[in-house]
């Protein structure tokens, strides 16, 4: 059992660096919240079929910080999302989010935050402001609270024109947007977000960049799962590459660069960190190999 | 996305935190959200698809009344017929024939329930959207699962009442029950529901969490088990009579009333219905009180049981769920899809469609689920015809079962027809673009659905004509026309499904069976039923009602132009159907915008 870091202290596990010494704290002060981190995830493993999805996972992100989570295909991304919102459970390690466990104390837990999948969903027979209603009343809002965070966040999304029709009618980006007005309706500690640019038109996607970033600026815990490098690059604090299950770095861009011995892009640094990975790994299978 | 206002302004302040502690949101979460919430989005959404139904016209909501309608009479009308007949017979309505009939009605009902709701729940629970959705927000387990076990429930109950309901009115005005009945009737009905409905959740929930894992073995177990238990049930009651083995009469009666004894065993919900209704009808409230309490608190207990049991495991089962089992993988291709490659047809193009539409079916146990679950029971009860008869079936009576035989497998089939052919093509609508683009025409892949349909529909139907038709011992020539006529009827239905699939498509539906029930789905029933009843009158019906009556004045002069001017007509009723519905189909395929 893995025991619990303190939000910024160096950790280093079998998978290499996780953290980075400092890193939280200036973003805490800075956002003017508690030290206390938002996201603990301790030792965490799942195994599928004998496989583990992700392997020894510690990774430690706290209250206001952007992190952004890459990752080749099949690498253990969305398997590590669905164990953070509690829609999966950890075979070995345990998760906290926001203090709470997510195992014993799910339910708090997910109302500290708010997930928005790749392709998210939405009742085809609401309308998006049913939709927003329904979702405030999950959250236990108070009425006249709802009204007021339905309008603010109708008018930050532009979903004016069509909140009242059926959400069956909505194109892709316009669902899009009304997911992530349901996300932010209940002021989430935590938002969790998934490929969140696919499908939205260049607009779209410069004002829900500036969203995410404010919001973080502001306290809100962002986890950002993305393969648009630009998007990650430009808005994250910090940066977690997964492959193979395996967190393999951990840190700003300048950090990922250090690791890879390399200086440009993070396309590249990102190129060059999962292919000596595998390089790595295939040698050592070969070793073994070679050894029996 | 242009707002005139600085983003970083409309930005609300973080959530209100404790430091270091736990964070506190707005939301109430400490505590869990009503269950109000849901009835309200139940409500909602009902409230938005009757709208959306009668906004486009008013013919669809229609069409379903009235084929409702015409259910509940058809079944009011037999149910009234067969309580006269026991009156005319000296049989009282509140004796233990009745009780014994009611007792099998609710005790198979009951049957029915547990199975349908389990598969419903499997489906809404393990597998869909919407729970994943309602499972990442901070409701409480059970809470998304009374959510759906009420949906579940509705939609499987939606039969009972339709069966039930008649069934007992009839009853009522047989023995002229007070109005006090009526009232009780929907409350017997509710409260009854709720044990079948939760023993079938909490079989679903039990087999997720604890059964090796595989989705194929858990539906296949689900389905083979209840066809066994029942076969070898219903093969007991009927072996007891068979010919010889009793005398008609009083023997008889007590014979078969001691093989279906279990069905009127008091510990059985079945039974407390059973005798609280008939209570209630007969004026005798305290009893039927009596009763009914005893239902609720047993249902409401079985659903405490099966609400607690999803507190504590449902998550478990989802995250069970989501951990495929390890196959050993293969490069070769299954047997079964070499053993459909040599029936399907030489053209390269074409088998490849076909075998894309069987590999899918095949590798979705809750769609083939369901046929071999009834084809079993359809099987059971041909196979075991003769044994229900204590004596030699006379020959009207054997053209007449084998009529109804037939017609029986005609409906399964365009049942099944609507049900799994009619979604095909809107099913392909999202990844339109992976055929759409090969150098394939349009019209083949029309074709392809159509002989995938039709195959498949010969491959069922026509073993099953074959088993009835030799257990009832029909002439060649009867064996022959239902084969014939099978045949025309599958060319037909197929045709119809996949035609009216490709005028009347929903690309926005995932789900088959919501496609299968939407407007386009529903016409596709309506039209196929009446294809069945022309095909039926004209094909069959003259040959049935000649031998019928052959045995008391000789068949009837001439009645071999009738039969074959029938034939003839159906033949040509047949052709029609399948080649104007796959004309009409392939030109709105070729107009056709993905």
């Amino acid at each position: 059992m893995a025991t619990e870091p303190m939000a910024g202290e160096m950790m280093n596990t079998a998978n290499g660096p996780v953290n980075k010494p400092g890193d939280a704290v200036d973003l805490a002060t800075k956002a003017g919240q508690p030290a206390g981190p938002m996201i603990e995830i301790l030792g965490v493993s799942k195994v599928y079929g004998g496989r583990p999805a992700v392997d020894d996972m510690t990774l430690v992100v706290p209250r206001g910080e952007l992190f952004a989570f890459l990752g080749p295909n099949g690498a253990g991304k969305t398997t590590t999302i669905k164990m953070l919102c509690g829609l999966l459970r950890p075979t070995t390690g345990s998760i906290r989010v926001g203090g709470f466990d997510l195992v014993h104390e799910g339910r708090q837990a997910r109302a500290t935050m708010s997930y928005v999948p790749d392709l998210p969903y939405l009742y085809d027979k609401l309308t998006g402001r049913e939709f927003l209603q329904f979702v405030a009343d999950m959250h236990a809002m108070e009425k006249d609270r709802a009204a007021e965070r339905i309008a603010f966040v109708s008018k930050l999304f532009r979903l004016d024109n069509f909140l009242d029709n059926l959400t069956e009618r909505y194109s892709h980006g316009m669902r899009q947007r009304t997911v992530f007005a349901s996300a932010l309706l209940h002021e989430p500690g935590l938002l969790i977000v998934d490929e969140p640019t696919v499908g939205l038109d260049p607009r779209s996607v410069r004002q829900l960049k500036d969203i995410l970033r404010e919001h973080a600026d502001n306290g809100t815990t962002v986890f950002l799962s993305s393969h648009s490098l630009d998007v990650v690059e430009e808005l994250a604090d910090r940066i977690g590459i997964i492959n193979k299950g395996k967190l393999i770095g951990v840190g700003k861009v300048a950090d990922l660069k250090t690791q890879a011995s390399h200086q440009g892009s993070l396309e590249e640094v990102f190129l060059r960190l999962t292919e000596e990975e595998s390089t790595t790994e295939t040698a050592m299978d070969a070793s073994a190999g070679a050894k029996r | 996305m242009t707002d005139p206002a600085p983003i970083a302004s409309m930005v609300p302040q973080p959530p209100t935190k404790s430091p270091g502690g736990p964070v506190r949101t707005g939301g109430a979460h400490d505590r869990s959200v009503g269950a109000d919430i849901f009835l309200k989005l139940g409500a909602r959404i009902g409230w938005n698809t009757w709208k959306s139904f009668s906004a486009v016209s008013l013919v669809r909501p229609l069409v379903i009344l009235v084929c409702s309608l015409i259910v509940v009479l058809f079944v009011f009308a037999v149910s009234f017929g067969g309580f006269r007949f026991l009156v005319d017979q000296k049989l009282p309505l509140g004796g233990n024939i009745v009780a014994l009939l009611f007792d099998l009605l609710f005790l198979s009902l009951a049957g029915l329930l547990v199975f349908s709701t389990g598969l419903i729940l499997h489906a809404s629970l393990f597998d869909s959207a919407e729970t994943a959705f309602l499972l990442s927000k901070p409701v409480d387990e059970d809470q998304v699962f009374a959510y759906k076990f009420f949906v579940a429930g509705s939609f499987s109950s939606w039969a009972f009442l339709l069966m039930g309901g008649p069934i007992l009115v009839a009853y009522s005005i047989s023995v002229g029950a007070g109005p006090l009945f009526y009232l009780i009737m929907p409350l017997f009905f509710i409260g009854f529901s709720l044990i079948p409905a939760s023993v079938g959740a909490i079989l679903c929930l039990l087999m997720v969490n604890f059964l090796p894992r595989g989705r194929t073995l858990i539906v296949a177990l689900g389905v083979i088990l209840p066809i066994v238990i029942g076969g070898l049930w219903i093969g007991g009651t009927l072996r007891g009579l068979r010919q010889g083995d009793i005398q008609m009469g009083e023997d008889l009666l007590q014979k078969t009333l001691g093989q279906v004894q279990i069905a009127s065993a008091p510990v059985l919900p079945s039974y407390w219905i059973s005798r609280g209704l008939r209570a209630a009808a007969f004026g005798d409230y305290s009893s039927s009180g009596w009763y009914l309490t005893l239902v609720w608190s047993h249902g409401a207990f079985v659903y405490l049981l099966a609400a607690t049991l999803a507190r504590l495991t449902y998550r478990r089962g989802v995250d069970r769920l989501s951990i495929n089992p390890e196959t050993a993988p293969s490069k070769k291709p299954a047997w079964i899809d070499l053993l459909f490659q040599w029936f399907s047809p030489r053209d390269r193009g074409l088998a490849a469609l076909m075998l894309k539409d069987f590999r899918t079916f095949r590798r979705d146990p809750r769609q083939w689920g369901q046929v071999v679950l009834f084809l079993g029971l359809l099987a059971l009860y041909f196979s075991n015809l003769k044994r229900m008869f204590p004596k030699e079936i006379e020959y009207p009576f054997q053209v007449g079962l084998g009529f109804l035989n037939l017609l029986s497998l005609s409906l399964l089939m365009c049942t099944y027809t609507g049900r799994f052919v009619f979604p095909q093509l809107s099913l392909e609508g999202r990844r339109f673009w992976v055929l759409g683009l090969m150098p394939i025409e349009r019209r083949r892949m029309l074709m392809a659905k159509y002989w995938f349909a039709f195959y498949g529909s010969l491959l069922v139907t026509l073993p099953l004509i074959v088993l009835s038709d030799l257990s009832l011992s029909l002439p060649l020539f009867g064996m022959v026309l239902h084969l014939y006529l099978l045949i025309l009827i599958s060319s037909g239905l197929s045709a119809l499904s996949v035609g009216l699939g490709t005028l009347m498509p929903n690309f926005r539906e995932t789900d088959p069976s919501k496609i299968a029930v939407g407007f386009g789905g529903t016409l596709n029933l309506i039209v196929g039923l009446a294809f069945l009843l022309f095909m039926l009158g004209l094909g069959a019906m003259p040959w049935h009602m000649s031998q019928a009556v052959a045995g008391i004045d000789g068949p009837p002069r001439g009645v071999w132009y009738v039969v074959g001017g029938g034939l003839l007509l159906a033949t040509i009723l047949g052709a029609l159907a399948t080649f104007l519905a796959l004309d009409r189909g392939r030109r709105a395929l070729d107009r056709m915008e993905f």
